[in-house]
């Protein structure tokens, strides 16, 4: 196992999910070899009359990919806003407990509210968002 | 770097052994486990969700935190078929809170939350509960750290309790806890 495939596999992860950033200096970021956590901070924002905690970049982003089990969405990045995404999991209380990847997140927020979302759903295998 | 949260569920008293199961029994006068009978409620059963017992190194938090029920696991899973989670029979609360460095002492504090129904079946799993305090005992966190330095552990106490109603009739039935969760790497 190369170095990359075995650095998402000790995650927790796989080949078939992962992120892509396109920065403002042109750069390109990719999960494969990047980790989120060492460029975002954890906040509490504004989640459609909710609330929800969120790991916001703190580079900036002009574009975000998701890809996952096959899925791909891709949001261009507005002005003022921030760009977040994490991945959902379950684990079941019953027998043992075992955990899984539903799926992943990536969402925009302007001025401490989420202003979009969308769910890459591994489950059902659709899309599924949210839109102000 | 971080890696996936690991949750465990285990016993509220040391040395907070794994559990498989979380039984859902009435007890009579003399201590005899008894099922539950219809049109009433079962006995209140704590367990904790810990994330990173094992102390294992650089382990995500696990934010977002959602409790759920459901059928069961595997080919049940996120389904609502039998009563328990199609009804919301069972019952959840928030008890307490913790984290450390390491697993003894626990440092617990305790918090009672609202009783709150999960399961439900418009759609299935809709009925969910957040805990109001995270582990780091942060009011509206709802997280589970593995500590503050993703080496050690922490955990949510839960109370949980089924609460049967009147013509239920006479059934067994396995309904499988799920808890859902957000994290990164």
């Amino acid at each position: 196992m190369d170095r990359i495939m075995s650095k998402l596999f000790d995650q927790g992860l796989h080949d078939r999910t992962f992120f892509t950033i396109h920065l403002k200096d042109g750069t390109v970021r990719c999960e494969k070899e990047h980790n989120w956590s060492d460029f975002s901070e954890m906040r509490i924002v504004e989640y459609f009359g909710s609330k929800k905690t969120v790991a916001v970049s703190t580079l900036p982003i002009l574009k975000i990919e998701m890809y996952h089990e096959g899925m791909h969405e891709e949001i261009d990045v507005p002005e003022n806003c921030e760009v977040y995404q994490a991945i959902r999991s379950e684990t079941f209380i019953v027998q043992e407990s075992k955990s899984q990847i539903l799926g992943r997140i990536i969402g925009i927020i302007k001025d401490g509210q989420v202003i979009e979302e969308r769910y890459l759903d591994g489950t059902d295998g659709i899309v599924k968002g949210m839109k102000l | 770097m971080a890696n996936a949260p690991i949750l465990t569920v285990r016993s509220t008293t040391s040395p907070f052994s794994a559990l498989f199961s979380i039984p859902l029994v009435q007890t009579s006068p003399s201590g005899n486990t008894l099922p539950v009978n219809q049109g009433e409620t079962s006995n209140a059963t704590l367990f904790r969700l810990y994330n990173n017992f094992g102390l294992s190194s650089t382990i995500a938090s696990a934010f977002n935190i959602q409790i759920t029920a459901f059928d069961g696991a595997g080919s049940s899973s996120h389904t609502c078929i039998g009563s328990p989670a199609s009804q919301c029979w069972l019952m959840i609360q928030q008890y307490g809170f913790g984290e450390n460095s390491t697993t003894s002492p626990d440092r617990f504090s305790y918090y009672l939350d609202l009783l709150t129904p999960i399961g439900g079946s418009g759609p299935c799993g809709s009925s969910v509960y957040i805990p109001s305090i995270g582990s780091d005992g942060i009011f509206g966190s709802d997280q589970i750290r593995a500590y503050s330095s993703g080496n050690g552990t922490g955990f949510i106490e839960f109370s949980l309790e089924a609460q049967i109603p009147s013509g239920a009739g006479y059934n067994s039935y396995n309904p499988a806890i799920s808890v859902i969760y957000e994290w990164i790497g």
